[in-house]
């Protein structure tokens, strides 16, 4: 019998929806809570309780005839259910639900590639398909495209995407690269989208806009459907591709680096997602924090110096790549020396100068969309696991880079803890990603986390800054800073929710969106 | 104006770095009797992992000290336990045992018992332990006893590597009066098949 239950959901309701649920999947496939590989569906990283977001149960359907009856049985029963696609959103809540007793729907059997188009370069995938799974695909296959991965190797396609996740080729804004999506509704009926709206259409993949109001976006951080398809469009292999990083000396450098970068960024003379790391991301793949100090507190700045000298590492490291035919990208690459020779002490760094160094190997694969695991050496730098993501967004702008850096840091020092945080470079903006590392064994620790990531949201919505994802446990916090005209954003949120899932049972609490009657309060 | 063609015609030349290669191929090796006895993985320069190796090559099918590289592990053990799930029972860092973790339940399998391990200036061990409740218990007695913790749970890895029993977590220091070498924070951790379909 199950301890845990959804909320307002009897035993006997439940009971009945999982026998139901069996005979749609088979017995094997529906799984309680009083079996162990329920705790595979357990959110153990984050600074809460693992028990806040414990699943009931976990269902998973192998086809989308199977998640429609799973839906429509969900629909009948009142039963809340949360779509997982690969399920590894670490930093981010894993795979565990918004809160305690609902049932994961986890799609991971769903892990067809359907199809790659060469000629038009695309590709149709299903949920489960993980970033090793797609990449080991396409070398099977030696089609002449990339695809593009997180730094999270073992995540995939369609879960990053949906919760507009990013990756470090040409390619690497996914949602941009996604066009075409196959929904199934709350009352279990599957709509397309876009071009895919029309009968025997070939250009679903091919034109994100269709007919009418483009809702695509409609299905990502949001509980309005479960996606059981998307298209995406593919990066060709470029003839020619260069990495490079440029190692910065001091942290005020942050201001010039980013004040260049945006006109090569903007102009697309560097194409790609870049990067610009602090000291200490670097650092956790070569050591840890014990070997520097046995006490609490964050690391001091001479110490940060040291640490830098060691390892010969910048205080902040910008990585990208040129890609294109070789007479352009070496064209290109003397625009981007001179520019990044400007800046004081700058160490300009190729592939050949940097021979087996891991950071700068495994930046390079992810710029040519090579999926691996290195960047989780950071859990190694506190030890003890505990992990979650501050993701504020910046204008790529100097001023606006140095003033989130300093903030954060400021409040990260607060609580105790070490600034460990990177700028994805988009087109126009910066996604500015700490990593929180704490010993989650360690109740003081956690708590401390939980409060400082509190606070980071207030003082970064107080300065106009709003997070562009958020883990499980501060979707309400996050969505309320969105607050602009009376919450006029989060009350049409939850207005669609009503309109088009009216028994509020597709993942409550996603993003901050509740079905009607249901508050963050009563949840908890 | 280039043309696609050709773009992707000569993208076919470029250079693919391989990646490093580590000997890990008792877990890709031909699968034993039907008796699941486990693998043993520790990872090179974490205190105790010596000790637990020698300790645990009676009853593990394979057991090794060796430095990992996390994404090639991950690897052979997606291909290995996609053809046979089998236990596995590790002392490694943080990251590997969160990865490890991940993939167990693509495979059916589940975490059976985690323990963490911080060292601590003042010569103390501070042992989080997580698993059946007998098993913990035990452990507790014997790390309190003994201080070679590493040769305990390789002494145990049968008992911890059975799934089952009523999971529950103890908390506790042991002081062993002398500096760690290696490492200071690191995770010793199980995963097992489970038998699934459970009714409620
Ligand atoms: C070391 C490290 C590095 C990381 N690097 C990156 C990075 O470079 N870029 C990045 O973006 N993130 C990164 N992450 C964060 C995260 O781990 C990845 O984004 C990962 O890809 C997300 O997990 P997933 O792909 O398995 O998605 P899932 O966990 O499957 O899905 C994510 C969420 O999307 C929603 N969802 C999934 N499937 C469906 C569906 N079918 N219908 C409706 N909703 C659905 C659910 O809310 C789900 O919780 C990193 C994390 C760590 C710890």
């Amino acid at each position: 019998m199950n301890a845990k239950l959804p909320r307002g959901v009897s035993k006997e309701q439940f009971a009945s929806a999982m026998n139901a649920m069996r005979k749609v999947v088979g017995n094997q496939w529906v799984i309680v809570d009083d079996n162990p590989l329920i705790a595979g569906y357990m959110d153990t990283y984050s600074a809460a309780p693992v028990s806040s977001t414990a699943a009931s149960a976990a269902v998973c359907p192998a086809s989308v005839e199977e998640v429609q009856q799973i839906v429509k049985i969900a629909h009948s029963h009142r039963i809340p259910i949360w779509s997982i696609a690969t399920g590894r959103n670490f930093a981010y809540g894993g795979p565990a639900p918004r809160s305690a007793g609902q049932v994961v729907l986890d799609l991971r059997r769903m892990n067809r590639v359907l199809e790659v188009n060469t000629e038009l370069g695309y590709a149709i995938v299903e949920p489960g398909v993980g970033y090793v799974d797609f990449y080991n695909y396409m070398q099977k296959h030696k089609l002449p495209y990339w695809i593009d991965c997180a730094a999270n190797g073992m995540g995939g396609v369609m879960g990053n995407t949906l919760d507009h996740g990013v990756g470090y080729t040409a390619y690497g804004d996914h949602l941009l690269m996604q066009c075409g999506m196959e929904v199934v509704m709350s009352d279990g009926s599957l709509m397309r989208t876009g071009m895919g709206a029309l009968p025997n259409s070939t250009c679903f993949p091919l034109y994100k806009y269709g007919y009418g109001p483009y809702i695509d976006g409609l299905f990502t951080q949001s509980n309005f459907g479960v996606v059981t398809k998307i298209g995406l469009w593919l990066m060709p292999e470029p003839p020619a591709f260069k990495p490079f990083k440029v190692q910065f000396e001091s942290e005020d450098d942050l201001y010039q680096a980013t004040e260049l970068m945006l006109p090569l960024k903007i102009n697309m003379i560097i194409p790609n997602a870049a990067i610009t790391t602090h000291l200490l991301w670097e650092a956790s793949l070569f050591t840890t924090k014990h070997e520097w100090s046995s006490g609490p507190g964050a690391l001091p700045q001479s110490t940060l110096r040291r640490i830098a000298e060691k390892f010969d590492i910048g205080m902040w490291n910008f990585y990208a790549a040129l890609y294109g035919m070789p007479e352009v990208v070496e064209e290109n690459w003397k625009l981007v020396e001179a520019t990044f020779q400007k800046i004081k002490g700058a160490k300009i760094i190729l592939g050949e100068d940097r021979k087996g160094d891991p950071s700068f190997d495994y930046r390079a694969r992810l710029m040519r969309g090579e999926p691996n695991l290195t960047e989780f050496s950071l859990l190694n730098w506190v030890g003890g696991g505990g992990h979650i993501n501050f993701s504020p967004i910046s204008p790529a702008s100097g001023d606006d880079a140095m003033k989130q850096f300093h903030m954060i840091r400021q409040v990260c020092e607060k609580y105790g803890f070490d600034y460990i945080g990177e700028f994805v470079i988009g087109w126009r903006e910066q996604h500015h990603i700490l990593m929180l590392m704490f010993n989650r064994y360690d109740a003081d620790e956690s708590k401390r986390a939980h409060d400082c990531f509190a606070q980071l949201i207030d003082d970064a919505a107080a300065q106009g800054y709003g997070e562009y994802r958020t883990n499980l446990h501060f979707m309400d916090a996050i969505a309320e800073t969105y607050n602009a005209n009376d919450g006029a954003l989060l009350k049409m949120h939850r207005r669609v929710k009503r309109a088009l899932d009216p028994a509020g049972i597709l993942a409550p609490g996603k993003n901050g969106i509740w079905p009607i009657g249901e508050t963050p309060e009563t949840e908890s | 104006m280039i043309h696609r063609r050709q773009l992707l015609a000569a993208g076919a030349g470029l250079v693919v770095m391989t990646p490093l290669k580590i000997p890990l191929t008792f877990i890709t090796g031909a699968i034993g009797s039907a008796a699941a006895s486990p693998d043993v993985l520790a990872e090179s320069g974490l205190a105790g992992s010596l000790e637990l190796i020698s300790a645990a090559r009676e009853n593990a099918r394979a057991a090794r000290v060796s430095d990992i590289d996390s994404t090639i592990l991950i690897g052979q053990l997606s291909k290995a336990w996609a053809r046979h799930p089998r236990p596995l029972f590790g002392m490694t860092r943080s990251d590997v045992a969160v990865l490890v973790e991940a993939l167990a339940r693509d495979h059916g399998m589940a975490v059976v018992y985690r323990g963490w391990h911080d060292h601590r200036a003042d010569g103390s061990v501070h042992h989080v332990l997580h698993g059946d409740a007998k098993a913990v218990a035990m452990l507790k007695r014997q790390f309190n006893s003994t201080g070679s913790f590493g040769k305990i749970l390789g002494e145990q890895i049968t008992v911890l590597t059975a799934s089952g029993g009523r999971p529950e977590s103890v908390n506790f220091e042991v002081a062993t009066g002398r500096q760690p070498s290696g490492r200071a924070r690191f995770v010793s951790w199980a995963v097992a098949p489970v038998e699934t379909a459970t009714a409620i």
